[in-house]
């Protein structure tokens, strides 16, 4: 039994035009709020350079958030390396905003 | 206390790979994987649609309507993978054991299978429960059918370690015949629990990949969830010697260790701690080790914690042993999988094949070791190790030696 699937990796999200970076802007604030919700982060504190550590957010606080990712946006997010990676708010937001990007995309083609 | 050897005289399997030892190896040395779309019985809202699942499972061909009927399908598995094992090991069922044998299985959630069934026809149909669900249920009903089945009237128990179960089992069998409290133990590990809200309840840690487990690979990310059992037979060298059984390989060494830090996230003093107990409970010198196969899960954080502990163990040599993972073959089998995956390099060793690890696409390099990439390779194996690391911080490790 072979799995039967593609087995190349996801190709990196290409630049954006417009109406994309518009979508792109409404995901980012979608997002934050999810982070304030389902976070529970002061908004107030919610800054593009803050650190996940400086704003007290653990791996059981991303896993909340990203299962509200998965029930608003329908987008499965695992944990891979660059989420792994990432240190910062905006870091994690972006790469949320890519996996949503990339599933629309796949999803309509 | 005595130190007595403990050798393997028996091994049998049932995973993703098919039923049989020999079909799991052949799966794990060709790279052939089990992985593919997965089925449940009552679909739910599943993002992961795959699973190493055993299809067409038909309890009839192997056990009769009484043992089928007050058995969940995890203690099916165990006593398919018991016959093979005891059938290896010449050892038959109209010949009691008695009490110098026991059993130790390993299950991470026991009778899941059936407890989804109670919940759903408790709360949700409302009709008539199975009458034997509490029984069918029990995480110690594989060792207990088994104790039944072979007439192992010695100490009979579960381990319920998660991840960790199956090599926590086979290690405490072997010191219990080390020790000489038993001669003979029947151990392993089994789990069957691939369900729609079992496989839901392991989305929502974002440990499954959607697509491929990739091992030690770049760009991996995550597990994919197995079922199965793999069960040995372990004897005392002498008992073993003097009935005429042969052995397969050596249990040489056994260590464990708890994290105590924290219930999900790997630590990689833990790890090494069981590993270095391991290698010092064989005597063995860490050089003579060849071969390890990993706990390898494919998550981006075990697979780094992982490297760090074996570069701890192994120092330099790390580069140049063969470390590879064979979940991406038979899945992760939780609490199955390190008997399983210690099946398979008891297999390696004999054969002198390090089996690979699948899917790997490019190095990374947090994981600086080699994973013998996507293909088997002729290697002489002097001593293995393989490797189990559990939720709850359990980190467990065997070593085995090739038979005298």
């Amino acid at each position: 039994m072979h799995q039967t699937f593609d087995s190349s990796p996801r190709p990196e999200p290409r630049e954006m035009n417009s109406a994309q970076v518009t979508d792109r802007a409404a995901i980012e604030q979608q997002l934050i709020d999810l982070f304030v919700t389902d976070g529970m982060i002061d908004r107030s504190a919610i800054k593009p350079d803050a650190t996940l550590e400086s704003l007290g957010i653990q791996s059981v606080d991303i896993m909340m958030v990203l299962m509200s990712v998965e029930e608003k946006f329908g987008v499965y997010v695992p944990i891979d390396e660059k989420l792994a990676d990432t240190k910062n708010l905006q870091g994690f937001i972006d790469h949320l905003i890519d996996r949503i990007a990339q599933e629309r995309k796949t999803s309509a083609t | 206390m005595p130190h007595n050897k403990v050798v393997v005289t028996g091994l049998g399997a049932i995973s993703g790979a098919g039923i049989g030892a020999d079909a799991l190896w052949a799966a794990a040395r060709e790279g052939q994987s089990a992985i593919g779309p997965v089925e449940f019985e009552r679909p739910g809202q599943n993002t992961i649609k795959i699973a190493a699942q055993i299809k067409g499972f038909d309890p009839a061909k192997h056990m009769d309507a009484g043992t089928i009927s007050l058995s969940d399908r995890f203690t099916q598995f165990a006593i398919v993978a018991a016959d093979e094992a005891m059938a290896q090991a010449k050892l038959s069922r109209e010949q009691k054991l008695g009490e110098r044998a026991a059993v130790i299985v390993g299950t991470g959630v026991g009778g899941f299978t059936s407890l989804d069934d109670m919940m759903y026809i408790y709360n949700v149909t409302k009709g008539r429960l199975q009458p034997m669900t509490i029984p069918r249920v029990m995480s110690n009903a594989a060792a207990c059918h088994l104790s039944m089945r072979y007439g192992c009237t010695g100490p009979v128990f579960a381990v319920s370690s998660a991840c960790s179960s199956a090599n926590q089992a086979i290690g405490v069998g072997a010191m219990l015949v080390r020790a000489g409290a038993v001669d003979t133990a029947i151990v392993g590990g089994s789990e069957a629990s691939i369900t729609a809200s079992y496989i839901r309840g392991w989305e929502l840690l974002r440990v499954l990949t959607p697509d491929y487990c990739r091992p030690f690979s770049a760009k991996r990310t995550g597990m994919t969830i197995g079922e199965g059992a793999g069960i040995l037979i372990l004897e005392n060298a002498e008992t073993a010697k003097a009935r005429g059984a042969i052995p397969l390989a050596e249990i040489a060494g056994y260590g464990t260790s708890s994290d105590a830090k924290d219930l999900v996230r790997p630590d990689p003093a833990g790890a090494a701690a069981a590993m270095r107990a391991a290698i010092e409970s064989s005597g063995l010198p860490p050089e003579e080790i060849d071969y390890v196969n990993a706990h390898g899960t494919g998550t981006v954080i075990n697979d780094a914690v992982e490297t760090e502990a074996l570069r701890t163990i192994f120092k330099d040599r790390l580069g140049k042993i063969a470390v590879s993972s064979t979940k991406p073959i038979h899945g992760h089998a939780i609490g199955a999988s390190s008997a399983l995956e210690l099946i398979i390099t008891i297999h390696a060793m004999r054969e002198g094949v390090a089996p690979p690890t699948i899917n790997w696409l490019a190095a990374d390099p947090k994981c600086d070791l080699d994973p013998v990439p996507n293909k088997a390779r002729k290697l002489p194996i002097r001593a293995a190790m393989s490797n189990s690391f559990a939720f709850g911080g359990i980190n467990a490790a065997i070593v085995v030696t090739q038979a005298q």
